[in-house]
């Protein structure tokens, strides 16, 4: 997968992601519901991030281009 | 003249920075129509740039800031002892840097004890008031804590991790130099604070009295939040240099016990320092922003200060104590001439104290009001810590144990290390149990205990490492009978004076109080008597270094015929530490295993390496 | 030849050193952070305040698009696209100002104030992360004047990686504040 396609389908993903934490903040009334689905919604925007855009793997992997 | 050149520079640039600091609170402060100084704000803000200028001007604009815009950076490089005056990414000439640094701030901070001490020989206020009292303990107290956390691990380790790995410096030697250069402001700010009024809620800062107290508080929280930059930084600095720097062959199982040490305080100094920082921000917000955290009436909570500040501070004891330990156990196997005994639990031990470390703070907390069923799981995960840490002694025992002890003054301080964190950990399981923690929060025993933890666990070994690595380090020996007269004065005075000091605190005298009942006072003079001939006994250190520094004999490259590979290059070593870069092939410890090599230096016409069979 | 590989190996090692303390660098400003935030627990519970919500999901969506962007400028460079890069950094720059604006805005216009509890998180939550952001922004126009003076290639761009890595660092921390803060 090219990585200037890589880069297009993380923001689609995230855009999508804080609309979708967004819509659960408003309607969702359970608290414990509400902050285990947001923390939820987080992580899978903060791990793509780590791996896709801050290339996390190379500092085992080494530098790959 | 170099020295002078480098000293002024960071000064004069230091000083312009906290000048146009001041002259952009006055202006932004002028344009909404407030008065043009305000002393916690003018403070605060001028010492942030009077900081960014000091780092620029002491070197480090030259060596590092001209790469941000793109330039061509250089290098003041001075002559003999200048060096030790300019910002040098040499990690040997970082190391005594930090080390002389730090021994003049200790020596500061135990003239602050001995103060005390003579206030405290009668009941009632003789030398002092009670304001001139509280700052005199607080600035002992946040001094000895600041050479407490960065003497061993600023100084000895800046200069042994790199040798005893084989690696030619640290990962990052800038890096390494700025920390270094951020202490001068930090001591600089503290000894300044008695001019502001003095310091009067201890080495803890706890609210409400650290937000409503006087200015000089301003001083104390920017001061440590830059020392905890340091802190957090050399940490990140040796964890790379460990994991990635190691010579060819040096596996984990095969690291020296103090690069261990050394390797997991700095994993406590990165996780863990952001808490005394953070909750120092918080206290500065208050101050300065009109926030309220602690304010209880606006729904702030000051208990909150404390859970944030004993997240960094407990483990700040095993940052303080854990290299300690380090040296100790390599001090024991060098001089008991045999193999380190459970290495592999040693090592252990020492990752269960970093694992366990940060899940038991609130056992400073047992009367601070915080809910009761607490009280129970950090009764229970303090006590548990003494599983590693009795591994780690167990090693020292029986690494003593059969050994041909050989007792020059650096094994007597690793001795003295055992002896006295034994002390320590007992009385310390009174103060983790809350019924008789109830009873002794806050008073002399508690101060004992510590001390006998920190200066009985740390002090002591850190100079048993000055000790044992002083031939190393200046290339000269050290005069043996003074040292011994320092250890046997140093250890019964040290042991006098903080075994008599449990007592009065069990009959329940208060600490950071400057008076107490009459009944007290011939137990407090005897305390007394006992801490001033502790004091006297740095004068023989003292004297012992600085004299051997210049006119002592000059060592051999392995005066102690160590098998670790500091001692295999000349001493000192030269400025790329290894002419011919070093291969280990085998353990550190094996002494007297036949045929056992730790290091060799394949490049070499001869090898020198692998010696160190017997004495 | 010899000698080549081994100063090959060198920086290709020294970037790897970089890179790692770097991490170690974000994992403990993941700690700060992580105080902060639980400072905000401690006080205030999961109780929500009321905030302009539909400035903060701009804001977040501003932030995101930019470390999109980042990662865009990044790519460009190791593909050796220069002027690709230069505006795609110029695009971060400009989204992050927009960000910074959105919380000064925020600031402004917030109903309480940083003399009660709510406030006193809010406005040290994010003026701590506002500041990284500048920060991050001034970073960024370093290596982008750089740039614009040819200094990187696809062999030696770390500048540019290091100050988008922390951009992105910036942008996590976001994406764990915004919750915190607005959606809880």
């Amino acid at each position: 997968m090219g990585s200037y396609r890589i880069g297009w389908i993380m923001a689609v993903w995230l855009i999508v992601l804080i609309f979708v934490d967004f819509s659960i903040a408003q309607w969702v009334d359970h608290d414990q519901l509400r902050f285990s689905l947001l923390t939820i919604g987080t992580l899978a925007e903060a791990i793509p991030i780590a791996y896709y855009f801050m290339h996390i793997s190379r500092v085992w992997q080494g530098e790959v281009h | 003249m170099y020295a002078l050149f480098s000293i002024a520079g960071g000064l004069s640039t230091g000083l312009i920075g906290f000048y146009l600091g001041l002259g952009l609170v006055a202006i932004v402060r002028g344009i909404t129509g407030h008065d043009a100084y305000d002393e916690q704000v003018s403070i605060t803000i001028g010492y942030v740039c009077g900081l960014i200028g000091w780092l620029m001007g002491i070197g480090m604009w030259g060596a590092w800031g001209r790469e941000w815009f793109g330039l061509r950076t250089y290098w003041r490089k001075a002559p003999g002892w200048q060096r030790y005056f300019t910002f040098s990414p040499d990690h040997k000439v970082i190391g005594i840097q930090y080390l002389v640094t730090f021994i003049v701030v200790f020596l500061l901070a135990g003239l602050g004890a001995m103060l005390m001490r003579w206030e405290l020989m009668e009941s009632g206020m003789q030398l002092f008031n009670h304001d001139q009292y509280n700052a005199v303990m607080s600035l002992h107290g946040i001094l000895m804590v600041a050479v407490a956390v960065a003497a061993v691990i600023g100084g000895l380790g800046n200069y042994f991790v790199p040798l005893m790995i084989g690696a030619e410096d640290m990962a990052f030697p800038r890096l390494n130099a700025l920390t270094y250069w951020l202490v001068p402001p930090v001591a600089a700010m503290l000894l300044a604070t008695p001019f502001l009024g003095g310091i009067e809620h201890g080495w803890t800062a706890y609210p409400p009295l650290s937000v409503v107290t006087d200015s000089s508080q301003i001083l104390f929280g920017l001061a440590v939040i830059t020392f905890g930059l340091t802190s957090i930084l050399g940490g990140l600095n040796f964890i790379i240099t460990i994991i990635y720097m190691r010579a060819p062959g040096m596996t984990w199982g095969r690291l020296p016990i103090f690069v261990w040490s050394m390797f997991v305080t700095s994993w406590m100094a990165l996780l863990y320092t952001q808490g005394f920082a953070v909750a120092l921000l918080m206290v500065l917000l208050d101050r300065i922003a009109g926030m309220s955290f602690f304010n209880a009436e606006a729904g702030g909570d000051p208990l909150l200060y404390q859970h944030v500040f004993w997240f960094y501070s407990h483990p700040a004891v095993y940052i303080m104590v854990l290299p300690g330990f380090g040296i100790a156990l390599e001090v024991i196997s060098h001089f008991s001439r045999k193999p380190l005994f459970a290495y592999r639990y040693a090592v252990g031990g020492l990752l269960g104290i970093l694992g366990l470390g940060g899940v038991v703070w609130a056992h400073h907390m047992f009367t601070s009001g915080m809910p009761n069923y607490l009280h129970g799981p950090f009764l229970v995960a303090t006590e548990a810590i003494s599983i590693p840490t009795g591994l780690v002694f167990l090693a020292a025992l029986g690494t003593i144990w059969m050994g041909r002890l050989w007792l020059r003054t650096p094994m007597l301080f690793g001795l003295a290390v055992i002896f006295n964190f034994a002390c320590g950990g007992v009385t310390g399981i009174f103060l983790a149990d809350v019924p008789t923690d109830i009873h002794l929060q806050d008073t002399y025993f508690v101060v004992a205990h510590f001390h006998y933890t920190i200066v009985g666990g740390e002090i002591f070994g850190l100079f048993a490492g000055i000790y044992y690595w002083f031939p190393k380090m200046t290339g000269r020996m050290y005069n043996e009978k003074l040292a011994q007269l320092h250890f046997w004065w140093m250890f019964i005075s040290f042991n006098v004076t903080f075994f008599v000091m449990h007592w009065p605190g069990i009959q329940g005298m208060n600490r950071r109080i400057a008076d107490y009942p009459e009944s007290l006072e011939n137990v407090n003079l005897f305390v007394s008597i006992s801490a001033f001939l502790l004091g006297a006994s740095f004068l023989v250190f003292i004297y012992n270094m600085i004299y051997s520094w210049i006119r002592g004999p000059v060592a051999e490259a392995n005066p102690w015929a160590a098998r670790t590979i500091e001692w295999q290059v000349s001493s000192p070593p030269p400025v790329e530490n290894f002419p011919e870069p070093p291969v280990v092939r085998g353990h550190p410890y094996d002494y007297g295993v036949p045929g056992s090599v730790h290091a060799v230096f394949p490049g070499a016409a001869t090898i020198p390496a692998g010696a160190g069979g017997g004495q | 030849m010899a000698a080549a590989t081994h100063a090959a190996h060198a920086t290709h090692d020294s970037l790897r050193i970089k890179r790692a303390g770097l991490w170690l660098f974000f994992f403990s400003e993941t700690i700060l952070f992580g105080l902060l935030m639980s400072a905000r627990f401690f006080l205030e519970g999961i109780e929500r305040e009321h905030l302009d919500q539909a400035l903060g999901v701009g804001i977040t969506s501003i932030l995101v698009t930019s470390s999109v962007t980042a990662y865009m400028a990044e790519t460009a460079i190791e593909h050796d696209r220069r002027s690709d890069a230069m505006w795609w950094l110029l695009g971060t720059i400009a989204l992050g100002f927009i960000f910074a604006f959105g919380v000064g805005y925020e600031w402004a216009t917030a109903e309480f104030t940083r003399h009660e509890a709510f406030g006193t998180v809010f406005f040290t939550m994010t003026g701590v992360h506002a500041a990284h952001v500048l920060s991050g922004v001034g970073l960024l126009a370093l290596v982008a004047i750089q740039l614009g003076r040819g200094r990187f290639s696809s062999k030696d761009h770390w500048p540019i990686s290091g100050t988008i890595m922390y951009w992105h660092f910036v942008d996590i921390v976001w994406i764990f504040f915004y919750p915190t803060l607005y959606l809880v």
